[in-house]
């Protein structure tokens, strides 16, 4: 279903001023998070907290067992992801399955920072840094927000 | 903002061994750095505050001249938070270099440290000199309430960072 | 528990944690900061004088400091509470944060109990610095730096 928020939707492609395998930028990151464990899980999207200091996604996510165990994606603020084109939170569409890749949290909680999101109808939102090769779902190191323009999506 | 001049600079000195060292390497280097950074924003507002207050005219009676001696410790606190500062810097100078809060609070630094050294020069000898009860003069006041209004300024802009002029080149 | 999830999810929570504006999250929390530091810069401050390492300053200049605590206790008090709300149904269970808290009442009630012997009369005699007062001095510098790092590290820890 093409919404008009397609149109007027941006990507926010996040891209580091670095070499490009650096990927976690973001200045407290990597203390909590550790961007050389990378992993992409799949699941239902529950809710969208889209609030300072950090917004964050929650997804359940069905375990090869059956048991279902709640993950918090983490990201920015909201006026981060504003500025970086990612102004429309009622975008993501609650109850729809997700696929993100993240780095893990290092106190093993189910808690990450999420590098891309592959949207129901199979978008990609590059969030971050183009990590060539460490990010499973972005190889490529796509992303483009260098000149401040924002980018749509990109598949 | 977007300095295109600068992204030179940016990148050479993420390039270094020593930013990638603070960056990659170091996990605890940041909370511990942010909360050295807190310390010394708390010593230096509280002791150089206490000193310009005295400069306001608070405190009669309190000689000048004791009241200079907390000064020493707000530099403690200054030179902590310079420190700290700069492993910010070197760690992710993409974040602050093209910061327009950054450059606010760098402009305050350059006022509170003018301000600092215009006292010192042309107006500490005359002021210690001052008998305890003595009203301080209007020079005094301007100076305590520059320096006071400088350092807070200071702090407001520094919390202000991820906020301010967030910039997704930046990452903040 | 659902109390705090109801709290969250007030117009006001809301509002703290999501609005554009720079009045709302970011301005609360840079008040926070100000309050910090009044608060801690001015015990520090007392600390070290009564130390005797922030030189030779008349206690009185001392006396009115509570007016200064308060403020920034106060500023610190309403702008901790809007921040809570933002986040109260995890907050409400984060050991970080209640040691912080702890911290906070503790070298508060370390400073009342300086004030009290120190700061009886309004011109404190330099005989009224004792063993007991300097050891209570050195606990309340250790006190606000374990607080503001606990604060630091609420970023941090679960």
């Amino acid at each position: 279903m093409m919404r008009k928020v397609l149109a007027g939707l941006v990507v926010a492609s996040v891209l580091a001023m670095a070499a490009p395998r650096v990927a976690l930028a973001h200045h407290a990151m990597q203390a909590e998070f550790d961007q050389n464990n990378v992993v992409v899980i799949s699941g239902v999207l529950k809710k969208v907290n889209w609030v300072n200091p950090h917004v964050n996604f929650l997804l359940d996510v069905t375990e090869p067992d059956g048991k279902v165990t709640t993950w918090t994606l983490v990201h920015a603020g909201p006026n981060q992801l504003r500025a970086a084109g990612l102004s429309d939170r009622d975008f993501f569409q609650l109850g729809k399955n997700y696929t993100t890749s993240l780095a893990l949290a290092r106190n093993g909680s189910p808690r990450g920072y999420v590098f891309t999101i592959k949207t129901p109808d199979d978008k990609f939102i590059y969030l971050t840094f183009g990590s060539v090769g460490s990010d499973p779902l972005n190889k490529d190191g796509k992303g483009g927000l260098g000149n401040g323009h924002p980018t749509t999506f990109q598949n | 903002m977007t300095v295109p001049a600068l992204d030179p600079l940016i990148e050479f000195i993420r390039s270094t061994r020593m930013s990638q060292i603070f960056r990659d390497e170091v996990g605890w280097l940041w909370p511990l750095c942010e909360s050295l950074h807190f310390l010394g924003l708390s010593l230096l507002i509280g002791a150089a505050g206490f000193f310009d207050l005295r400069l306001l005219g608070f405190m009669k009676g309190v000689p000048l001249r004791s009241a200079k001696r907390f000064v020493p410790w707000a530099m403690v606190g200054f030179a902590v938070n310079l420190l700290t500062g700069l492993i910010f810097f070197i760690s992710q100078p993409q974040q602050y270099a093209t910061n327009l809060a950054m450059w606010l609070k760098v402009l305050f630094l350059l006022v509170a440290g003018i301000n600092a050294m215009l006292f010192e020069t042309s107006y500490s000898d005359r002021l210690m000199a001052l008998a305890p009860d003595a009203e301080t003069p209007v020079s005094a006041k301007v100076i305590g309430a520059v320096s006071l209004a400088a350092w807070f300024a200071v702090l407001y802009f520094g919390r202000m960072l991820p906020y301010l002029d967030p910039n997704p080149r930046s990452g903040v | 528990m659902a109390f705090f999830t109801w709290l969250q999810d007030t117009p006001f929570a809301h509002w703290v944690a999501s609005d554009p504006s720079l009045l709302a999250y970011p301005t609360i929390l840079t008040l926070h900061t100000v309050g910090m530091a009044i608060v801690v810069g001015t015990c520090v401050v007392m600390d070290l004088r009564l130390l005797g390492i922030g030189g030779d300053v008349p206690l009185i200049a001392l006396v009115r400091a509570p007016r200064l605590v308060w403020t920034g206790f106060v500023i610190n008090a309403a702008t901790g509470l809007a921040l809570f709300t933002t986040d109260a149904e995890h907050k409400a269970t984060q050991k970080v944060f209640f040691v912080k808290l702890s911290l906070i009442f503790l070298a508060l009630g370390v400073y009342a109990r300086l004030r009290k012997l120190v700061f009886r009369t309004a011109t404190p005699p330099a005989a009224s610095i004792s063993g007991e007062v300097k050891a209570l001095a050195v606990f309340s510098l250790v006190l606000w730096t374990g607080a503001t790092v606990a604060g630091r590290l609420m970023a941090y820890l679960l």
